[in-house]
């Protein structure tokens, strides 16, 4: 499950523009994986480490 | 009559005259060759000049004892002294001299050959045209061109092969296939990034092409660039995924002001899909000046 995924299951209400906006998911490709690089979302909270944690034990 | 010895060289000994305007004031005149006092007639609105007594000659200075009088042209100095004489080689005959100062421009319907200490020959040439070209070189202090190909360069060209990545995530390329890389300023194996070269800061041309496999309907996908980490928004690259295939392929161009040390690198983004991955992509870039 990726990262991306953890967080659609969070917040169902977000859409493809607010990845391009005020949303940015990266990857480095150095290893570490897919991480929340910039969250500016004006009403929805950042997802917590425990909450993407809890989604994946879930699925 | 007949003698033994080279043939002497042709040679003639012009008389070199010299023109100057008085004004009233000025004592001191410049000669075009040095001269001495008794070497040389001078006339004063065709009045000669007593030597010594009306002036005198240092070198290739003539000093009046009292100004000339104003008039156009009304000075003028005629040199008698030893000649100055010109020689004219005969053809093929091979000049050794140690330096050549020339005051005027130097032509020839040949080739201009310049030996270096190590014997090497330069030949500036040209292609067979009867259009006169100038080579004008740029007003910069020290060496302006040490090579054609220093031309746009730093310059490489690298290639990504298979990456899976995440849908909606700005991933980095990774371009790890060198196909070149003038000045090793290109990281394939780790980074992933152009890093420009120390001394070479300046406007860059970059271009970079992707092919995201298995992009769903109605999503996309995008180039981003990043300079020193930081995602240029304003500059990514989108293409939508049309009705009739599975992936998409694109490219985008950025010239870019760089300085040393920054570096640059391609990220891709697709918005949606299953089973997403990079394929045949590929990232150069030259330094235009």
């Amino acid at each position: 499950m990726t990262l991306y995924e953890k967080i659609k299951a969070i917040h169902p209400d977000l859409v493809n523009q607010d990845f391009e906006t005020v949303i940015t998911l990266q990857n480095d490709s150095d290893g570490r994986g897919d991480y929340i690089a910039k969250w500016e979302h004006p009403t929805l909270a950042q997802p917590t480490q425990e909450q993407l944690d809890a989604v994946e034990a879930g699925s | 009559m007949s003698f033994i010895g080279n043939v002497p060289a042709e040679s003639y000994s012009p008389v070199v005259k010299d023109t100057f305007s008085g004004n009233g004031s000025t004592t001191d005149f410049t000669l075009s060759i040095p001269a001495t006092t008794n070497s040389v007639e001078v006339l004063v609105e065709n009045v000669q000049q007593e030597p010594t007594s009306a002036y005198t000659i240092a070198g290739t200075t003539l000093s009046f004892t009292a100004a000339p009088t104003s008039g156009t042209n009304n000075i003028y100095v005629i040199h008698r002294g030893p000649a100055v004489q010109q020689v004219v080689p005969p053809a093929g005959v091979a000049l050794s001299p140690s330096t050549v100062t020339a005051t005027g421009d130097i032509s020839t319907e040949g080739d201009l050959k310049v030996e270096v200490a190590s014997g090497g020959i330069y030949t500036i040439t040209g292609t067979d045209t009867s259009s006169n070209r100038t080579l004008t070189l740029p007003d910069e202090a020290g060496t302006v061109l040490t090579s054609a190909s220093a031309l746009l360069t730093p310059n490489f060209c690298v290639e990504s092969g298979s990456q899976s990545i995440s849908a909606a995530t700005a991933t980095k390329v990774q371009f790890g296939t060198e196909i070149w890389d003038t000045a090793g300023a290109f990281d394939s194996s780790t980074n992933y990034r152009f890093t420009v070269p120390s001394g070479q800061g300046g406007n860059y041309l970059l271009y970079a092409r992707l092919h995201i496999d298995n992009v769903t309907d109605q999503n996309y996908g995008e180039i981003h660039w990043y300079i020193n980490g930081s995602n240029l928004e304003k500059n990514r690259a989108r293409s939508s995924q049309s009705l009739t295939q599975q992936w998409v392929r694109f490219d985008s161009q950025l010239g870019v002001s760089l300085s040393a040390g920054d570096y640059v690198e391609v990220y891709g983004y697709a918005s949606g899909g299953g089973s997403l991955a990079f394929n045949f992509g590929q990232f150069f870039g030259y330094k235009l000046g």
